[in-house]
């Protein structure tokens, strides 16, 4: 037995102890069929092809704790307040280790017919929204990170937005990982129901000094004649192990508009796959991330066409520095079915200075013939001439920096529908770029 | 405004550069010449501060200053411009904000305001006239794509644009076909004062023609071999390098 093996039982073990009971509920049969299959699958290896490029060895080996409720920090507003947005006009819902917080939460200029609370509070009864939809759209067969979030969700937040409802301001969902050397998982389920629209942003931070380990799962559904902006700005600490698996499904006329944005963590694992499940669809899934030290950073995409006059757009830039290493797979598949798709990935990195690295892995399976997909990639460098280019200009190393890292996220960071958030990117990118310098 | 003295350079180990003497006053048209690899261009770099070069020995003195002190960036703002023999693509970057940002950052460290879009606009107008530049170059990437001769057009271009008091062309001839190369010159000569002054290095007798230089140095392996006026450049044009050995 390896070590990975001891550790899947171990949580298995934790699973039986602290959380099975009430079986009856469909919830928890999810959770335990979801159990289960964890324990079949255990965690992934570089065998596998989609983690060939991403050892995770270093997360199934480590000893940490299942997040409990009763364990939790408490964590004052004033601890919260770096992670909150300056000027943002919308609501926020804050957990913390997983669990909801209801004192650092404040739900507030969001139409009352939005349903914005922890999912504990539809497990039973009422309209059942989360027994009907849970782990429906983020499957956990063949998916054990998600089956273990799945088998360990107890809290996490449902946002509901119901028919022909817009809302203009947003949703700022927060989790924060709060205990060391623990295991949280944080789950969001985002229902938009047929011709609404909404904002919603997920951000992840830390706030201890110990290693941690964030498995998030998010599951969207997106209705017809629907607009959602969905962002998810990752800004935890270097000590972070972070896999978070975001699953969309899309209904004819939609238009799904993300971004995803990392700065932080120290092995980042992001999935993020949406089904393009009716006609007329448009789907965007952009990233921006800037790397240091040894950062491993893994933006794993999947684009399923499988209805015809749908169109995707994938636009990925990464800044990588130091030692860290970026990976992107981007996977379009078009299915017979799928005529007239119009498909376009393109994924871009600049490397600045020292021995940064990026692999990349573009994957398009075309099943229909009069579809349009293009996909490209490149890789530059900022080297010693370009830099002497600027300062022989009177341009200073910092400024030069900022410019040229700038000029090349601008695209992504002016696409954000949000000025708050905008804000913070413009902000935190700059950030990185002084500290790496200083 | 530039005194040079028994400058010794190297770059990884190697020396390039072996005792150099130069004499530089305001007004003046220095020409360099000198077969390859002689360290024409490492002379250019030192100069303008590039950190790859060690300097082993001797000393410069700019307007009385010690120039070996400075930063690049400091030389440029204090008026050293280095036209580049192979200027760089910068991607993402437009040639208009880099200018402008460069001219700022310029102009605040010799206490000066920053210019606004407005009149840098109406500025650069002119001075692209001057060097019959095109203006779609302008909100492209700084040399991304650019032709050999449009990026040393861009290099005078931004000469003109920043005015720097002490100017080094760097082989800014090779690669400009004869238009091209009376347009850099006549740009040379307009900006041309009193005040300033130029160190032109080339392999070509024919840009002398245009420029007229005051002095013209010989530089083989590392050291000024010889110096003298124009006729020097014509003499070097018949009978080459090899008498000089
Ligand atoms: N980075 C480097 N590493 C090692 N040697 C170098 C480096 N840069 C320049 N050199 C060497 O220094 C010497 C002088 O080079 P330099 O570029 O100054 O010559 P140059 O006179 O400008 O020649 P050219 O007429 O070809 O432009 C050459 O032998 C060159 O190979
Ligand atoms: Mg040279």
């Amino acid at each position: 037995m390896n070590l990975n093996d001891k550790n899947t039982e171990k949580y298995i073990k934790a699973f039986e102890t602290y959380f099975n009971g009430s079986v009856s509920q469909p919830f928890h049969k999810v959770r335990q069929q979801a159990a289960s299959n964890f324990e079949k699958l255990g965690f992934p290896t570089t065998k596998k092809e989609e983690w060939r490029f991403t050892n995770i060895a270093s997360i199934a080996k480590a000893d940490f704790k299942i997040a409990e409720k009763k364990n939790a920090p408490t964590v004052s507003l004033e601890d919260i307040e770096p992670f909150l947005l300056a000027n943002w006009q919308g609501a926020r819902i804050v957990f913390i280790d997983g669990f909801y917080s209801e004192h650092l939460s404040d739900i507030k200029n969001i139409s009352d017919k939005i349903t914005l609370e922890p999912l504990s509070s539809h497990f039973e009864g009422k309209a059942g929204l989360v027994n009907k939809n849970l782990s429906k759209i983020a499957t956990f067969d063949d998916e054990a990170f998600t089956a273990l979030n799945t088998a360990f969700t107890t809290e996490g937040c449902l946002v509901h937005i119901p028919a022909k409802v817009v809302e203009n301001n947003g949703i700022h969902i927060i989790h924060i990982a709060a205990s060391g050397r623990t295991l949280t998982n944080p789950r969001n389920m985002i229902l938009c129901e047929d011709n609404s629209q909404a904002l919603v942003i997920e951000s992840y931070h830390t706030l201890c000094t110990d290693d941690v380990f964030v498995n998030s799962v998010t599951e969207i559904s997106v209705g017809e004649n629907t607009r959602l902006y969905h962002y998810k700005l990752q800004d935890e600490s270097l000590k972070s192990n972070h896999i978070s698996n975001v699953a969309i499904n899309q209904k004819s006329n939609s238009n799904y508009i993300s971004a995803s944005f990392i700065f932080g963590g120290k092995l980042v694992r992001n999935n993020i796959s949406t089904k393009l499940d009716g006609e007329g669809i448009s789907s965007t899934l952009n990233g921006l991330y800037i790397s240091r030290e040894d950062q491993h950073i893994d933006n794993n995409t999947f684009i399923d066409h499988a209805k015809p006059h749908c169109e995707s757009h994938e636009l990925y830039r990464g800044i990588l520095m130091d030692k860290s290493k970026g990976v992107f797979s981007g996977k379009i598949l078009v299915r017979q079915d799928a005529q007239k798709t119009d498909a376009k990935q393109s994924n871009n990195c600049l490397l600045l200075y020292e021995d940064a690295q990026i692999d990349a892995k573009p994957q398009l399976e075309i099943y229909a013939d009069d579809v349009k997909c293009t996909h490209g990639a490149t890789v530059g460098q900022l080297d010693e001439s370009a830099m002497f280019y600027f300062r022989a200009r009177g341009i200073p190393k910092e400024k030069a920096l900022s410019m040229l890292t700038y000029a090349f996220a601008e695209e992504i960071i002016t696409g954000i529908k949000d000025d708050s958030l905008r804000d913070r990117v413009e902000y935190l990118l700059l950030d990185r770029l002084k500290s790496h310098q200083a | 405004m530039l005194e040079v003295k028994d400058l010794k350079a190297s770059i990884a180990g190697k020396e390039i550069l072996r005792g150099i003497n130069l004499s530089i006053k305001p007004g003046e048209v220095h020409a360099i010449m000198g077969p390859n690899g002689s360290g024409k261009s490492t002379l250019a770099n030192v100069l303008s501060g590039r950190e790859e070069y060690e300097v082993t020995a001797g000393s410069v003195s700019y307007f009385g200053d010690d120039l070996l002190e400075f930063a690049p960036e400091e030389r440029a703002q204090k008026g050293i411009f280095l036209a580049f023999q192979y200027p760089v693509e910068i991607p993402g970057v437009s040639n208009v904000y880099f200018l402008r940002t460069a001219l700022n950052e310029i102009r605040k460290a010799n206490g000066e305001e920053e210019i606004d879009a407005a009149a840098f606009l109406k500025m650069i107008r002119k001075k692209m006239e001057l060097v019959e530049m095109e203006k779609a170059l302008l909100n492209r990437s700084v040399n991304e794509g650019f032709s050999g001769g449009e990026k040393k057009r861009n290099e005078i271009f931004q000469m003109a644009v920043l005015e720097p008091k002490l100017a080094i062309l760097d082989e800014t001839d090779s690669g400009l076909d004869i238009d091209a190369l009376r347009v850099v010159a006549d740009g040379v000569n307009t900006l041309k004062s009193k005040e300033n002054a130029t160190i032109v290095v080339t392999h070509y007798q024919r840009l002398l023609d245009y420029i007229i230089p005051d002095f013209v140095h010989v530089l083989y392996k590392g050291q000024i071999v010889k110096s003298g006026g124009k006729e020097l450049a014509f003499e070097l044009e018949e009978k080459g390098y090899d008498w000089l050995k």
